[in-house]
C-alpha cells in the first residue's frame, strides 16, 4: 500500500514563553527562560519550587480568548493554541476537508476539580458542579473541539509526559490511512496542586532553576502551556496554499515496561523508540541533525535518556538539547511543544539551547546546545518525549 | 489487511465471566448502583502484586489475561486501554490526602498511580511487553477511539496481535458526585455501572474468531441524515447489511430515545435493537461491553434467547451518541 506522507503547515503555541511563537523564539533568542517565582498557582509551595507558568491569570487568558474565566485553565490554554493553528487553515478549506481534532493531557481540569474537593469533603452534597464538570481529560478537548468546528474524530490521549507526541503520531497515521484530510494535534496542560504535590512526593522537583543533561541535576521544574500542529498531506498543502513546514517523517511508541514511574537505567523504552523512529523514517543515527531531548532534569530520566543516546550516536552526535531548560516540563503539552520547536528549526534552521549547562550527566559524553542558533541546516530533528506507565515516544520529523 | 476479534473478555455487572449471561439473561439492577462480578484475581496474580494493584488495575489485568486465554495467547505484542475516568480510587485518594494535609506529608503511591495511562502501564509491566502502548481518557468515546487505534496497528502491520480494553471503576465518591449529574437508575438514566471489557485482535482469521471487525468510525456533530448517511456508507464500503443495532441508548425514556428510535428506522431496524446500558450500566467505555456482546452474538450465531427474537446475525452495528454530539460507530461482520 503506497503510503501517503503527512506534513506540519501550521503551529499553536502558549507556554510560560510567550502567548504565540513570535514571543516564543525570541525568549530563546534572549536566552530567557520561562522559569520563574510563582505568581498565579495557589499553593502552600509557591515560594519553595521555581514554576513555569503561562505569565497570564484565568481572567487575562480568558479576555485574550474571549472565553468564560471560570472554565479551566486547561482549557483556556488550549483553545488559544489550537485555534493560532487552526487559523492558519484558510476558512474556504474547512468545508472542504475531513478534520480532527486529537489532544494530549494528563490531568484535564484538574485545577477546578482540586478547589471543589476542598468543598466536597466537607460536605458530599456541596461545591460548585460547575467546577467537577470540567474534571475527565475529555472536556477540555470536547469544549476546544466544539468551538472550532471539527466535524471528525475528536479524541484525548492520555500516556503522561507522550501524550501530545502520541497525539501528534496517531493524527499522521490517520491521514495516511485515508481516513482523514487534516488533523489538529497536540495537547495541553495547566499546573495544579495535584501535580506540583505529585512529583513533589517522588522528590523529583527541583527548588532552583532545573539544569538537564547536567551531572548537578537534582529534579525537574514544572510548566504548562498548550501547543497544536496542523497535519495534513503535501496534496491538500499545495491545493490550499499552505506552507509545509516539514514532513512528519517517522515514529515509534513503546513501553519501557520496567516501573511504573522510572525508566530503565540503560533506558530500553526511550533507546527502542529512538531506533524504532529513525527505521521508520528510513533514517539512520548520523541523519539527524537535532535531537529536542525528553530531558526533564531529574537524575533517572537524564541518565536513562542520556544512556540510550548514547548507545545510538556516540561518538557522532548530533546538536542537541533540552528545551525544558526554558519551559519546564508541561507534561501532557510537552510533546507538542516540542514538536513546534522540532518544525521551527527545520524551517528556519534554528537550533534550541539549554539554558545552563556546566558537566555531563556522570558517564557520559553528551554535552547539549548552550546557545541558540541561526542559518544552520537542519534537515531531521528527532524529537523524544517518555512519561509514567513507561510511556515512550520518539517523533522524527524532516525538511520537505 | 483485515481486522479479526480473536480473544474477547468481559468483566462486567453482569454475569459475563462464563455463559451465564448467555443462558440466563440479565439480572435488573436493584438501585440506582451495579457493581462489576469480578474473578479471583489470585489465580493469575501472586498475593505480592495483588497487594500493590488498586481494583481498577485487577478488573484491567483480570480481563487481559482472560481475553488473551481466550485467543490462545500468551503474550501480548501492543497495549491499548480506553478509560474515561481512569484510576479513580487512587486520584480521589491522592486529592484527599492533599486536602486534608493541607499540600504536605504526601505519599507518592496514589498520585504514581493516578494517571490515566496506569491501566496500560501496569498491562505493560504484567507481561513484560514493550510494543506500542497507549491510553484514550475522552468520556463516552474513550473505548471507541482506543479500538480505532487498534486496528489501524492491525492495518499497518505493526504487530500480528494487539490486545486492546475498555474500562471504568465505579467508586463511592465518582458515584456521589456523578449521581447529582445523572438520574441513574430512573427513566431518564440506566443504573450506574462500570467494566472491564478486553480484546485481542488479529490480522488472522481462524476457526476461533469472534467476527470480523470490520470499521470503526467516529464523528462529531450533524443531524439525523449525516448520521444516517455516515452509517449507510460505512455498511455499503463493507459490503454488508446490517442485520442487528445494537445502541447506546440510557434509560427507557429522555430527549435521546427518539433519536435513537429515528436511526433505527433510517437504517430499517425498528425492532431489531437491543440498548446495552440497561444491561450493563452507563459508564463511559460501556461500548466495550456492548462490542463483547455483539462478538459473541456473532460467534454464537444467534441473538440471546431472553431477547425474544429468533436471528443468526452475520453483521451487526453499534451505535453511540455522547453527549455533545459526538457518534461512534462499530461494524461487526461474521467472518
Amino acid at each position: 500500500m503506497q503510503q501517503q506522507s503527512v506534513c506540519i503547515t501550521g503551529v499553536g503555541i502558549i507556554s510560560s514563553l510567550g502567548t504565540d511563537l513570535k514571543e516564543t523564539i525570541s525568549s530563546f533568542e534572549e536566552h530567557r527562560s520561562g522559569i520563574a517565582e510563582r505568581r498565579y498557582l495557589q499553593t502552600r509551595h509557591g515560594s519553595t519550587f521555581p514554576l513555569a507558568e503561562v505569565k497570564y491569570s484565568n481572567e487575562e487568558l480568558a479576555t485574550r480568548s474571549g472565553l468564560d474565566p471560570r472554565l479551566s485553565r486547561t482549557i483556556l490554554l488550549s483553545y488559544i493554541a489550537a485555534k493560532q493553528a487552526l487559523d492558519t487553515v484558510p476558512v474556504a478549506a474547512l468545508p472542504q476537508l475531513r478534520i480532527g481534532f486529537i489532544s494530549g493531557n494528563t490531568v484535564g481540569g484538574m485545577d477546578l476539580t482540586e478547589s471543589y474537593f476542598e468543598d466536597f469533603l466537607q460536605d458530599p452534597q456541596s461545591g460548585d458542579l460547575r467546577k467537577v464538570m470540567n474534571h475527565d481529560c475529555g472536556k477540555p478537548t470536547d469544549f476546544v473541539a466544539e468551538k472550532l468546528g471539527i466535524g471528525e474524530l475528536v479524541t484525548t490521549i492520555s500516556t503522561a509526559c507522550s501524550s501530545s507526541a502520541n497525539a501528534i503520531m496517531l493524527g499522521s497515521r490517520l491521514i495516511k490511512s485515508g481516513r482523514l484530510d487534516m488533523v489538529i494535534a497536540g495537547g495541553v496542560d495547566a499546573l495544579t496542586k495535584f501535580t506540583l504535590n505529585g512529583f513533589n512526593s517522588l522528590m523529583i522537583v527541583d527548588t532552583e532553576q532545573c539544569r538537564p543533561l547536567d551531572s548537578s541535576r537534582v529534579g525537574l521544574n514544572l510548566g504548562e502551556g498548550a501547543a497544536y500542529v496542523v497535519l495534513t498531506t503535501p496534496g491538500i498543502a499545495q491545493l490550499y496554499g499552505l506552507t509545509t513546514w516539514c514532513k512528519v517523517a517517522g515514529y515509534c511508541n513503546t513501553n519501557d515496561s520496567h516501573h511504573q514511574t522510572a525508566l530503565s537505567d540503560d533506558g530500553i523504552g526511550p533507546y527502542l523508540a529512538m531506533t524504532g523512529a529513525l527505521k521508520d523514517s528510513g533514517l539512520t543515527p548520523s541523519d539527524i541533525s537535532y535531537i529536542n531531548m525528553h530531558g526533564t532534569g531529574t537524575q533517572n530520566n537524564d541518565s536513562a535518556e542520556g544512556r540510550a543516546v548514547e548507545r545510538i550516536f556516540h561518538p557522532h552526535f548530533p546538536m542537541l538539547s533540552s528545551t525544558k531548560s526554558f519551559t519546564g516540563h508541561t507534561l501532557g503539552a510537552s510533546g507538542s511543544v516540542e514538536a513546534v520547536f522540532s518544525a521551527y528549526a527545520i524551517k528556519e534552521g534554528v537550533v534550541y539551547p539549554n539554558f545552563k549547562f556546566n558537566e555531563p550527566v556522570e558517564g557520559l559524553s553528551i554535552r547539549p546546545e548552550t546557545a541558540f542558533k541561526r542559518n544552520l541546516s537542519i534537515n531531521h530533528v528527532l524529537s523524544n518525549s517518555f512519561g509514567f506507565g513507561g510511556n515512550c515516544t520518539a517523533l522524527v520529523f524532516s525538511k520537505v | 489487511m483485515s481486522t479479526y476479534i480473536k480473544g474477547a473478555a468481559c468483566i462486567s455487572t453482569q454475569a459475563t465471566l462464563d455463559e451465564s449471561l448467555f443462558l440466563h439473561g440479565p439480572a435488573s439492577a436493584q438501585s440506582d448502583r451495579m457493581r462489576c462480578i469480578e474473578p479471583d484475581y489470585s489465580q493469575w496474580v501472586d498475593s505480592k502484586q495483588i497487594r500493590r494493584m488498586s481494583r481498577v488495575i485487577k478488573m484491567g489485568v483480570g480481563a487481559s489475561i482472560m481475553a488473551l486465554q481466550d485467543a490462545g495467547l500468551e503474550q501480548p505484542e501492543a497495549i491499548i486501554a480506553g478509560t474515561s475516568l481512569g484510576c479513580l480510587e487512587d486520584t480521589g485518594s491522592f486529592l484527599t490526602k492533599l486536602v486534608a494535609n493541607k499540600e504536605e506529608f504526601l505519599n507518592p503511591t496514589a498520585f504514581i498511580h493516578s494517571t490515566h495511562n496506569t491501566i496500560a502501564g501496569q498491562i505493560a509491566l504484567f507481561f513484560g511487553c514493550r510494543g506500542y502502548n497507549s491510553t484514550y481518557a475522552h468520556r463516552g468515546t474513550s473505548f471507541e477511539a482506543a479500538l480505532l487505534d487498534a486496528q489501524l496497528l492491525i492495518e499497518e502491520a505493526r504487530y500480528n496481535n494487539v490486545l486492546i480494553g475498555g474500562i471504568d471503576e465505579l467508586t463511592d465518591t465518582s458515584f456521589a458526585i456523578l449521581q447529582r449529574f445523572h438520574a441513574f437508575g430512573t427513566a431518564k438514566c440506566s443504573a450506574a455501572g462500570e467494566g472491564s471489557g478486553y480484546f485481542v485482535l488479529t490480522n488472522e482469521k481462524d476457526d476461533h474468531a469472534y467476527a470480523e471487525l470490520a470499521a470503526v468510525d467516529l464523528f462529531s456533530g450533524g443531524d439525523m441524515q449525516r448520521i444516517v448517511g455516515r452509517a449507510k456508507s460505512l455498511l455499503e464500503q463493507h459490503n454488508c447489511t446490517a442485520d442487528w443495532l445494537i445502541t447506546g441508548a440510557s434509560g427507557e425514556q429522555n430527549e435521546e430515545t427518539e433519536h435513537y428510535t429515528h436511526f433505527a428506522e433510517g437504517l430499517g431496524l425498528s425492532g431489531k435493537s437491543t440498548s446495552y446500558k440497561s444491561i450493563c450500566g452507563e459508564y463511559g467505555t460501556s461500548a466495550a461491553f456492548a462490542t463483547w456482546l455483539a462478538a459473541n452474538m456473532i460467534k454464537r450465531g444467534a441473538l440471546p434467547h431472553w431477547l425474544g427474537i429468533a436471528a443468526d446475525p452475520k453483521c451487526i452495528l453499534l451505535y453511540h451518541r455522547q453527549k455533545n454530539n459526538h457518534h461512534t460507530l462499530i461494524l461487526l461482520k461474521a467472518c
